[in-house]
């Protein structure tokens, strides 16, 4: 009888790193169904090259850097899903590539793997890759084949792009919230994105802390400054367009960026919220969501300093008498 | 409880195998092992020696200081040898070897049993000095010495039966079957410390253990069943006397602070046993069970029994253990071999087959926050960690990690396997080391 002596706890939750990723890819998937209902197969080519790539290259990085390897935890998946849902169909094959180096070698493994990046992988790849792609970047409405050729598409004013001129855009709200829109792959069914944070809201991988303060701070101030328009409609399209919803429930919820307590989840949810909507009123883009969320990333570990749970025993209210 | 657990992920209370079971008295050992450091402060010095014949409850050994008690035999027989002999908490401590000689003789002291309301406040507490009574749940501190330096300050009695470990069920148990102990115990302590308001803490869903105490109070008594959420760890004392009576006890501090004394439900029915029969603390419930038990069950044995005779007793091993432990497997002590005795403080004995062993066995912090959400006492485990290991030591210092209560919860829902517990007894280490070593003295 070989008894194994360790210190307490003797048991651990059943929750690991890989059950989570897990959960996360599952409440991902009715989003990418949409994505390639909406934008046919074509998607689901990006989407693949992007996890294929994502997960190789953190392969071959624990090689060359002779450092564990990494991939059985799933979260090289999540970053490709994350990364292709940042990207338009049309995108050339090479971006989900170069994205997937950006971001898995350079935000991730350079900063220390998983844990360790003080920016958004997927999202920082995506902001790199804009400005790369400059004229190849078109959001088409309507389904593309595998072998169409990149951004050969036209396409009509999207949403987002509509409302930076202060209008409401042609699409309804309802074919905002299902999905029937112009966009990226994965900012368009904004309902199928909520099913999947109800997912991970009922298997705790996520509070709703930041979803909530987030949305909620993107439609108060929507609410409150329609530009003109109808506020209650002004605001649902606030949230049903663009990259709010995915960016909210999948981008700012992610461990490594966000902070650890809920007090400094609600600064962080708030201060995405404040941004976004500054960047889509008074900035150069239609959209705000990433370089808000890459924004308040930046400022995570000064909030988990300045941010702590009141110590024990400390409250005011409670009868705590020395003698 | 005041703060939400609600995104944390609790352990199984398990209490299902042996929760409806009846107390099975175990046969007396052959040999019994008393360490002789079995309470809060320095080892005891013994008053017999090798080849002395000891009857049951004799005195056996003295304590040098305030924070120790008497030490009694629980069997009758011979002294065979004061030797260093495994302890259940690890290592080998000094322990008086008696033989049984299972005729089971009581001291001679021992012949009457007392009316509580006959005696005097000085003579109860002299009673329960003598019986050797201490806080049965961790720290041993003597009861007689809590209620001292309790009387005139504390204004709140909690009778303490939440035993929040999985699988132990030995103070319900105990409740169940003796809710006359329980109920005449906490009156004694009552008297003795002239408190305004008096709990007894249940986990909400122990119906049969309300309806059994609640049975014998009757209706005008100033005794309030606290019914509390099933949250490990709520029957520690900091979170018990939050849910209980809303105040936190100040870092640094103890429930004396907060005018409250706790009492779990073995100590009070001890108390009575020690005032009613005169015997002293030689026997207790000790709840044997674990994915690896064949037949899980509460035992009453005498203090001292090796714990592989337990095992035994509860049908022995139903799988290839893995790991076998004293208490519960949230804080309990991994043992090396099985021939450690049960103390007074041993609420179970717990057997874990290769079934639970954690799998993944990387450690990686992801930031998750789920040992923020976890922490009954509001630390940061996650940061004490990162900062131990960075060596930041004055940041460190602002995490307050010595407002630990070891629960274990941390590192129980952290994904990345991380062993937080041991991050944050290292951090307590370094802020503030441990002021005297219990094992100390020699003769």
């Amino acid at each position: 009888m070989k008894l194994e002596v360790s210190s307490a706890p003797h048991l651990r939750a059943a929750d690991d790193i890989r059950s989570i990723m897990l959960d996360v890819i599952i409440s991902l998937l009715p989003s990418l169904v949409a994505s390639v209902y909406f934008f046919g197969a074509r998607a689901i080519a990006v989407i693949l090259i992007s996890v294929i790539f994502c997960v190789l290259f953190e392969f071959l990085f624990s090689l060359i850097a002779k450092r564990e390897n990494t991939i059985n935890d799933l979260s090289a998946v999540v970053t490709g899903m994350l990364l292709a849902f940042c990207l338009p169909a049309s995108v050339p094959y090479w971006a989900p590539v170069a994205g997937a180096a950006l971001a898995i070698i350079v935000v991730k493994q350079l900063f220390g793997g998983i844990g360790r990046n003080f920016l958004n992988p997927a999202l920082t790849a995506c902001i790199l890759l804009i400005p790369i792609l400059a004229s190849k970047w078109t959001l088409p409405t309507y389904r593309l084949s595998v072998f169409a050729p990149a951004a050969d598409t036209v396409t009509s004013a999207t949403p987002l792009e509509y409302m930076k001129a202060g209008r409401l855009p042609d699409a309804g709200v309802l074919d905002a919230l299902l999905g029937n829109v112009g966009g990226c792959l994965g900012e368009t069914s904004a309902i199928l994105l909520l099913l999947g944070g109800i997912y991970l809201l009922i298997r705790k991988v996520i509070k709703p802390t930041i979803p909530a303060s987030f949305l909620g701070t993107v439609a108060l101030l929507a609410f409150v400054f329609p530009r003109g328009n109808a506020n209650f409609v002004w605001a649902a399209y606030n949230l049903c367009s663009g990259s709010v919803m995915l960016g909210a429930i999948f981008m700012a919820t992610d461990y490594t960026t966000s902070p650890i307590t809920v007090k400094g989840q609600l600064i962080f949810g708030i201060g995405c919220g404040l941004i976004t909507m500054l960047i889509r009123y008074f900035g150069f883009y239609p959209e705000g969501v990433a370089f808000a969320i890459l924004i308040m990333n930046a400022f995570v570990r000064l909030i988990d300093k300045l941010v702590r749970p009141k110590r024990f025993g400390t409250a005011k209210r409670e009868i705590a008498i020395r003698h | 409880m005041r703060h939400s657990f609600l995104w944390s992920l609790l352990p199984d209370n398990k209490k299902e195998l042996t929760g409806h079971k009846l107390i099975e008295a175990m046969p007396p050992p052959a040999q019994v092992i008393l360490p002789l450091s079995m309470y809060a402060g320095f080892a005891c010095f013994p008053v017999v020696s090798v080849g002395c014949h000891v009857s049951m409850g004799q005195i056996i050994a003295e304590p040098r200081d305030e924070l120790s008690a008497l030490m009694h035999s629980s069997v009758s027989g011979t002294v065979t040898e004061i030797k260093p002999c495994p302890h259940p908490n690890g290592g080998l401590s000094e322990s008086i070897v008696i033989q049984n000689d299972f005729a089971d003789t009581v001291a001679p002291q021992i012949t009457y049993s007392y009316d509580a309301n006959l005696l005097s406040e000085d003579e109860l507490i002299d009673i329960i000095k003598y019986a050797g009574i201490a806080g049965l749940d961790e720290t041993a501190y003597p009861a007689h010495h809590k209620i001292s330096s309790a009387s005139g300050k504390a204004d709140t009695l909690i009778i303490n039966a939440a035993q929040s470990e999985p699988y132990i069920t030995s103070d319900d148990a105990l409740a169940k079957k003796h809710p006359e102990k329980v109920i005449g115990g906490l009156r004694i302590l009552m008297r003795l410390l002239h408190v305004t308001k008096t709990y007894i803490a249940v986990p909400r869903d122990r119906h049969d253990t309300v309806s059994a105490l609640s049975g014998l109070l009757g209706s005008k008594h100033g005794i309030e069943i606290s019914r509390l959420n099933t949250q490990f760890p709520h029957g520690a004392e900091k979170p018990l006397i939050q849910s209980v009576t809303g105040r936190q006890v100040p870092p640094g501090g103890s429930a004396l602070d907060v005018k409250c004394v706790v009492f779990d439900i073995t100590a009070a029915a001890a108390i009575y046993d020690g005032v009613y029969t005169g015997m002293p603390l030689i026997e207790r419930v000790v709840t044997v069970a674990g994915s690896a038990v064949a037949e899980p069950k509460n035992l009453l044995c005498r203090i001292g029994t090796p714990l592989g005779e337990l095992i035994n007793a509860a049908g022995g091993f139903s799988a290839e253990p893995y790991k076998i432990l004293a208490g519960g497997p949230m804080t309990g002590v991994a043992q090396a071999e099985l021939s450690a005795p049960v103390i007074k403080t041993t609420a179970g004995i717990t057997a874990l087959s290769l079934a639970d062993k954690p799998k993944e066995k990387a450690q990686k912090c992801i930031r998750c926050g789920r040992c923020v959400s976890a922490c009954p006492m509001k630390l940061m485990p996650a940061y004490i960690h990162m900062y131990l290991q960075n060596g930041s030591f004055s940041a460190l210092s602002r995490l307050n990690a010595q407002d630990c209560i070891e629960c274990g919860r941390c590192a129980y829902v952290c994904p990345g396997r991380i062993s937080l517990m041991d991050s944050v007894k290292a951090a307590k280490e370094l802020i503030e080391p441990a002021a005297k070593s219990r094992e100390a003295l020699t003769v």
